[in-house]
């Protein structure tokens, strides 16, 4: 960053930014609000917009299909709110748009997970909405039949997309013989096999107070919100009927795995291999080192090198992906076929460079200040502030992460980066896997 | 189902990296405060208090990929990529750094009509942002604003073209609405490709990136938007500071030709990788320079009733009731300065053919244009909409996009500001009149999108 202080008019911005650069960090109050029936949440007030959101996660996604019945989850949860109670789909719709309500329901492959937004005038409304859909959904014929039959066209609509295609093949290649190895859309056949038993079932075991994390924020009060808690969540069912998923050692060999469709004119691919668990003492340091690996913006030296320099692509990026049952450390870049050998060459020089030589002093103070300026610029809306919450919980984060994260990454020192490069960077297990008809000499397997 | 319908629409105007809905539907009262430099520059100050620390700060230019000279298409969009690759002042690269080491994000996108640049950052760090912003604007003198240097043009001409096989070659989607657009804008620039024909893209050389930028990126047509925990007060004295030196260029008058008669009503694409079919109607609509504010909120209410959500009449009528499809929906944008657009597209179902659904689709518009809506049905959406103006303020830059994509395109802060009383005010006559002046046959172009080979 020194570079750039040259000239009078880098001078004069310099003072301006003296004079002003005491940096504000106003701090969240996040609340834990139990209700009268044992019903958890935590909380941020903010009442300068009369709306909120909640959002909540339950363990139970699309890894625990049962065999065969893959897509069960992602279907059932569909199935929510196409009418509950004495509501049939079109007046439940009804209901939904008089309230200006948003109701939203979605499953990846640990958890399922719901959101709410309301704005206040229609909130005990909005919730007993919500709490009809969790408890009685009615899972009519005709909307059972219909969302199934959309998730059939739905599985052509992903052929079609080759980051959707290099994902699945991602995931059935690293976690061959786990749940994580099957798609959570599910095949025609086990979406045809689906009855209205396995999707009760499935709600049956999944809703419960055990494993529910809640978030809320917005214009509502601690007391307020414990009394619309109990109602909405307050009769759950104690205990889960899913078990944790058993721990999976992902399978990365180094190697590259080859999708081929030869007519397409990019190669998509997702590398990487191992990655550090969320609650390992050195995350915060691995967040550091890996953004100025793959960290998205221009100064990461897979940017710089893979685009910036030689126009490879459009973007290329990694992120650390935490599942319940293993830890990956990924990236993704599309590139032209005939290049691709390229792409993967300078990838893993890039890797091996950063991981035998570590970064600068300056590379590190540069990030570090973008990591926790960037932070300070989050959580600008209710559902961002509604979703970190939930993350606090699940990670086991502490009620004031939110206010202690930026702390944890100013303690970051180069020394515990050094320290630390052969534990997040591997080159020799770095992994590609690609879609497309990429041309590569390297050596490779094919599917 | 939410989740998989947006999966099927999803917005297709733009070209970088964003997305984002040309729609101001979301927008409701900000309540900006708006002053006018000398040159031109027009600033809107948006109050935000949620946003906490944070400022989102825009730069509007209402020039695009409309105002390219034949046979350079792509260049708007290409220059956006070079705003970023360096200035006489500070080297390649630098602007993103300088920006990420302050723990602000930035990113750029462009349409037919306007090139827009966005950065999040730290209240403090304003100064710091309208100096970069002020410096790669524009001035008409030798040695100040954009330097465009071989080393990063090169590179940057191969990532755009990646970013073209991404977005359209290897997307049947993208390539479908590119080929409906051509038709539907015959002769005028809105149906040239906004990412640019490959051969064309390939050939663009310093002088005419430059060359735009000469013409269209001074301060005499452009809008500065931020949008935060601010007041006029706060910032007018360092917009003043940054900008207010900068000369004024002669506004480029634009000289588009009018909209040629539609030859091709019809076209059937087929795309290598297309697996399920689609069918796309596209029409050319009213926009601000053409219809009144009230005419506009009602083409939005049109949108809204016939294919917004799971219980709008073609939604009922194609997917609840009929079966013929998996999705249905329709999408009005009010945002092109000729033009808006107005298009409805469908997913069939599994063997069904495009015709059903095109003549399923037909029927209803037929019967809405017929009967007119229910007062349930407008009451509703209504309530849906007022409630969107609630929602507009639960996040940072809702409000900049707002002004901006309606300002660049010859709307009023009215129509945004009073939005709600537009609403409000809507009649089901009014929304029957708009109805009748866009689904016109003579105005619109149907496409199916089939797999390669398919009959």
């Amino acid at each position: 960053m020194l570079k750039i202080i040259k000239g009078i008019f880098w001078m004069v911005m310099i003072q301006a930014n003296l004079a002003q650069a005491k940096i504000s960090t106003e701090k969240f109050n996040v609340q834990e609000v139990i209700s009268p029936k044992g019903v958890k949440a935590w909380l941020i007030e903010e009442h300068s917009v009369p709306n909120l959101t909640l959002t909540f996660k339950v363990r139970g996604g699309s890894a625990f299909d049962p065999a065969d019945k893959e897509g069960l989850a992602a279907w059932a949860s569909s199935l929510l709110d196409q009418g509950a109670g004495a509501l049939d789909y079109q007046a439940f719709n009804e209901k939904v748009e008089n309230l200006a309500a948003g109701i939203v329901f979605g499953v990846n492959q640990d958890a399922f997970h719901g959101s709410l937004r309301t704005i206040t005038a229609n909130r005990t409304a909005v919730f007993s909405l919500l709490k009809s859909c969790l408890f009685e959904p009615r899972f009519d014929e005709e909307a059972m039949e219909r969302i199934r039959q959309q998730m059939i066209v739905a599985l052509k609509h992903k052929r079609e997309n080759p980051h959707a295609r290099v994902h699945e093949y991602f995931m059935s290649e690293v976690f061959k013989g786990h749940p994580y190895a099957r798609s959570g859309d599910g095949t025609e056949t086990s979406l045809k096999s689906l009855t209205k038993a396995d999707a009760q079932n499935y709600l049956k075991n999944m809703l419960s107070k055990e494993t529910i994390m809640i978030g809320v924020a917005g214009d509502i009060t601690a007391s307020e919100l414990s009394k619309l808690l109990d109602d909405l969540f307050g009769d759950l069912p104690p205990k889960s009927g899913f078990q944790p998923l058993q721990s999976v050692e992902p399978k990365i060999d180094g190697q590259i795995h080859t999708l081929k469709e030869e007519k397409r004119p990019q190669t998509a691919s997702i590398f990487g291999h191992k990655g550090l668990p969320r609650k390992d003492p050195d995350y915060y340091a691995a967040q550091v080192l890996t953004h100025i690996l793959g960290g998205g913006t221009f100064s990461a030296h897979l940017m710089k090198e893979v685009r910036t320099k030689r126009g490879l692509t459009y973007g290329i990026s990694t992120h650390f992906d935490h599942k319940k049952a293993a830890d990956l450390f990924v990236g993704m870049v599309s590139t032209d076929n005939g290049r691709f050998d390229e792409t993967v060459r300078v990838v893993k020089k890039v890797w091996k460079d950063l991981s035998t030589k570590g970064p600068t002093a300056e590379e590190v103070e540069e990030t570090k200040k973008f990591l926790t300026g960037s932070y300070d610029l989050e959580f600008n809306n209710t559902g961002s502030m509604a979703s970190v919450l939930v993350t606090s919980q699940e990670f086991d984060l502490g009620k004031d992460h939110l206010n202690k994260r930026n702390d944890y990454i100013r303690k970051v020192t180069l020394e515990d980066i050094k320290r630390i490069l052969p534990k997040v960077l591997d080159p020799s297990k770095l992994t590609f896997v690609a879609f497309g008809n990429p041309q590569y000499k390297t050596s490779e397997k094919v599917s | 189902m939410k989740a998989l319908f947006n999966k099927f629409l999803g917005v297709i105007t733009m070209v970088s990296g964003i997305s984002c809905s040309l729609n101001t539907a979301e927008a409701g009262v900000f309540n900006p405060e708006v002053f006018e430099l000398k040159n031109g520059l027009k600033t809107i100050v948006v109050p935000n208090k949620r946003s906490r620390n944070a400022v989102y700060v825009m730069l509007w230019f209402p020039r695009g990929g409309a105002d390219e000279i034949k046979g350079k298409s792509g260049l708007a969009h290409f220059l956006e990529h070079l705003m970023f690759r360096g200035t006489h002042k500070i080297g390649p690269g630098e602007y993103d750094s300088m920006i990420n080491s302050y723990g602000g994000s930035n990113n750029a996108f462009t349409s037919y009509d306007y090139t827009a640049y966005q950065v999040k950052i730290s209240k403090e760090r304003l100064p710091e942002i309208l100096s970069l912003e002020a410096d790669r604007m524009c001035k008409r003198k030798k040695g100040q604003g954009l330097k465009i240097i071989d080393k990063v043009f090169v590179p940057e001409k191969k990532v755009v073209l990646e970013e073209m096989s991404t977005r359209i070659d290897n997307s049947p989607h993208g390539y479908f609405d590119q080929k409906i657009r051509e038709k539907l804008f015959p002769g005028h620039p809105y149906g040239i490709p906004l990412i640019g024909h490959r051969k064309e893209v390939e050939a663009l050389k310093h002088e005419d990136a430059m060359a735009f930028y000469n013409h269209y990126y001074g301060p005499e047509e452009a809008i500065l938007i931020l949008e935060g925990n601010l007041t006029r007060n706060d910032v007018e004295p360092l917009v003043k500071k940054y900008f207010d030196n900068i000369p004024a260029n002669p506004i480029v008058k634009r000289e588009w030709p009018n909209f040629s008669e539609i030859k091709e009503p019809f076209i059937k694409v087929e795309h290598p990788f297309a697996e399920q079919p689609r069918f796309a109607r596209y029409y050319q609509a009213p926009c601000f320079k053409t219809a009144s504010s009230q005419d506009i909120v009602a083409l939005e209410v049109l949108e809204y009733i016939l294919g917004s959500g799971e219980i709008s009449r073609l939604y009922k009528k194609l997917v609840i009731e009929t079966k013929l499809a998996v999705m249905v929906g329709t999408s009005f944008h009010s945002g092109g300065y000729a033009a808006g657009l107005f298009y409805i597209q469908a997913v069939p179902n599994q063997g069904i053919s495009l015709e059903q659904v095109d003549k399923a689709i037909s029927d209803v518009v037929t019967q809405f244009q017929k009967e007119g809506m229910t007062d349930a049905e407008l009451m509703r959406v209504k309530n849906k909409l007022l409630a969107d103006s609630i929602y507009a303020r639960d996040g940072i830059s809702n409000g900049a996009m707002a002004f901006g994509h309606t300002l660049a395109v010859g709307g009023k802060i009215d129509d945004v500001e009073k939005w709600p009383e537009y609403v409000k005010a809507v009649t089901k006559e009014d929304v029957l009149k708009v109805a009748n002046q866009v689904f016109l046959a003579s105005k619109s172009v149907t496409g199916y999108l089939m797999p390669q080979g398919a009959k």
